[in-house]
């Protein structure tokens, strides 16, 4: 009984990351869904309930927009009620608890993104020789690793319980997570650099650069950008619509 | 039995050229558009992976434009997930003006792909991130601390109904507007230049994304003696901003152009990271407690 409660809550840390992965972002993640859920597989809706309300205001400011790489407020959630409920932890110290443990949980989230990368290649070569499944199957690989990663770390905290979480939190060498952040912060470049490829030649260059200093320079945001790119491109189309004419 | 299914699929064109089939296929895979997320091409994959069923109806007769075609949407994407499906529906737009006519420029594809992840995002986000869920939060929360099932009920509902609805007409008016567009675009003759546009206004949003989308800094500061210390990234802020990003984005592209293997690039900016992030934890350099 024991052991399928701790298989249930893991699933619902899995459904919280593949939401956003396979599902279309339907915000399953939040915590007070998480909590919510929690509360429901542990026999408790009303703890889950109100506990998820408090965590949702200690991690509001927590929201993923894109590559940001952020401590993992599912997982503190999920512990957090499960080990109220489950463990009879008292509310306050079990939410309290959440914050070291999001952050224990954030390589959850850096791991899957990272070891996807091996696919990019993997799916050039496919798309080389036109073979379209192997790209669907790269794809669900790296659904595959999202729910794998995100399941075996949870599933081992809610069998072995509060105190080798607790113990976990004071050992994670620094130089890791910040090697990990590091690298993370480093990769976009390389997906942008693919990209220039694409666009890149002697014509275009000059507004590569006017990009990039309407946006470092004066902050401009993407919509701002986007449309004085627009702007340009239109003078241009006219132009030389009417060049053509004549 | 083949014919049959030709004709059932021609009597069942659902908008412009696509069948009812597809357009759900297309539909539903967009909702994997972070499947596969990795920090390089981000939502690339994902992007591919919907892609796919356009691609092979549109390609139906041309495997050499298929595996182009294929090669051209594994890329670097990133959007607000719920817009994808309007970049979606001009990228097929895009994709089936290219198939018939040999003098489309298909790197404007991607150019008009990129141009619009920008600001689609900046609207998708504010409107799902900033406002829905915001609404829905206001309104779950009171309900849930009392205890109400109602309150990540009604949340959800508030975020989801309108997310849903957009995704899927995205889809169908990014399909129908690009095609439309681009029929008058091809009519005047004006194919090439629509693509140098498109190209130019590509580069402009790419050129904003090294600076906004690459957050490479350094904590890096030198020690002068005399607690007098250096920040090497306020030296390069004085020099021009966001340089690291640049620079970093200039050197992956040359290393692309020149050929090196996405992989080997990766390991590098693998090994760069880790180096610089165990350099940066060295007290020596650590920026000095005031």
């Amino acid at each position: 009984m024991f052991l399928l409660k701790c298989i249930l809550v893991s699933l619902v840390f899995v459904l919280g990351i593949l939401d956003g992965r396979i599902f279309g972002q339907n915000l399953l993640d939040t915590p007070i869904v998480q909590a919510t859920l929690i509360g429901l597989i542990m026999g408790d809706v009303k703890t889950g309930l109100i506990m998820g309300a408090t965590l949702q205001l200690i991690f509001m400011g927590f929201v993923g927009i894109g590559v940001t790489s952020l401590p993992n407020a599912s997982a503190g959630t999920i512990l957090a009620v499960f080990f109220a409920i489950g463990s009879h932890m008292d509310a306050s110290s079990a939410i309290a608890l959440s914050m070291p443990i999001a952050l224990l949980f954030q390589p959850t989230g850096i791991i899957p993104r990272i070891i996807n990368n091996i696919f990019n290649p993997r799916c050039d070569a496919a798309a080389e020789r036109g073979d379209y499944k192997a790209i669907e199957r790269y794809f669900w690989s790296g659904v595959l690793i999202f729910a794998v990663v995100f399941f075996v770390p949870m599933f081992l905290a809610t069998y072995f319980g509060r105190g080798p979480v607790e113990a976990l939190i004071g050992i994670i060498p620094t130089v890791v997570l910040s090697g990990l952040n590091k690298a993370s912060t480093l990769l976009p470049a390389l997906g942008i650099a693919l990209l220039m490829n694409y666009i890149m030649d002697n014509e275009s260059t000059p507004l590569l650069f006017l990009g990039f200093m309407l946006s470092a320079y004066l902050k401009m945001d993407s919509l701002g950008v986007a449309v004085m790119g627009l702007i340009i491109a239109l003078i241009y189309y006219n132009f030389s619509q009417k060049r053509n004419l004549e | 039995m083949e014919n049959a299914n030709n004709v059932q699929i021609k009597d069942d064109k659902f908008i412009g050229n696509m069948s009812r089939a597809e357009f759900m296929s297309g539909f539903w895979r967009s909702c994997g558009l972070q499947g596969c997320f990795n920090y390089e091409r981000q939502q690339g994959i994902g992007f591919g992976y919907a892609m796919i069923p356009h691609l092979r109806r549109i390609y139906k007769d041309d495997e050499d434009g298929f595996k182009e075609a294929l090669k051209r949407h594994i890329t670097f994407f990133n959007i607000t997930p719920q817009m994808t499906t309007f970049v979606q529906g001009v990228t097929v737009a895009m994709e089936e003006e290219a198939s018939q006519n040999k003098e489309f420029d298909t790197a404007s594809i991607n150019s008009v792909k990129t141009a619009l992840m920008g600001p689609l995002s900046g609207i998708g986000d504010s409107i799902f991130w900033g406002t829905l869920r915001t609404i829905g939060l206001g309104v779950g929360l009171s309900f849930c601390m009392q205890g109400n099932i109602l309150g990540p009920i009604l949340f959800l509902l508030i975020h989801n109904i309108p997310a849903w609805y957009v995704r899927y007409k995205g889809l169908d008016i990014g399909y129908v507007k690009g095609m439309s567009f681009l029929e008058s675009a091809t009519e005047g003759g004006m194919i090439d230049t629509f693509s140098t546009a498109a190209k130019f206004l590509g580069a402009t949003v790419v050129g904003s994304m090294i600076s906004s989308m690459i957050n490479f800094s350094t904590t890096l500061t030198l020690n002068m003696g005399n607690y007098q210390t250096l920040s090497i990234q306020s030296v390069l802020d004085s020099i021009a901003p966001k340089l690291l990003p640049l620079g970093l984005a200039f050197i992956c592209f040359f290393m692309v152009r020149k050929g090196k293997k996405t992989t080997t690039i990766m390991l590098i900016l693998f090994i760069v990271g880790f180096i610089l992030a165990w350099i940066e934890g060295l007290p020596m350099f650590a920026p000095a407690a005031a």
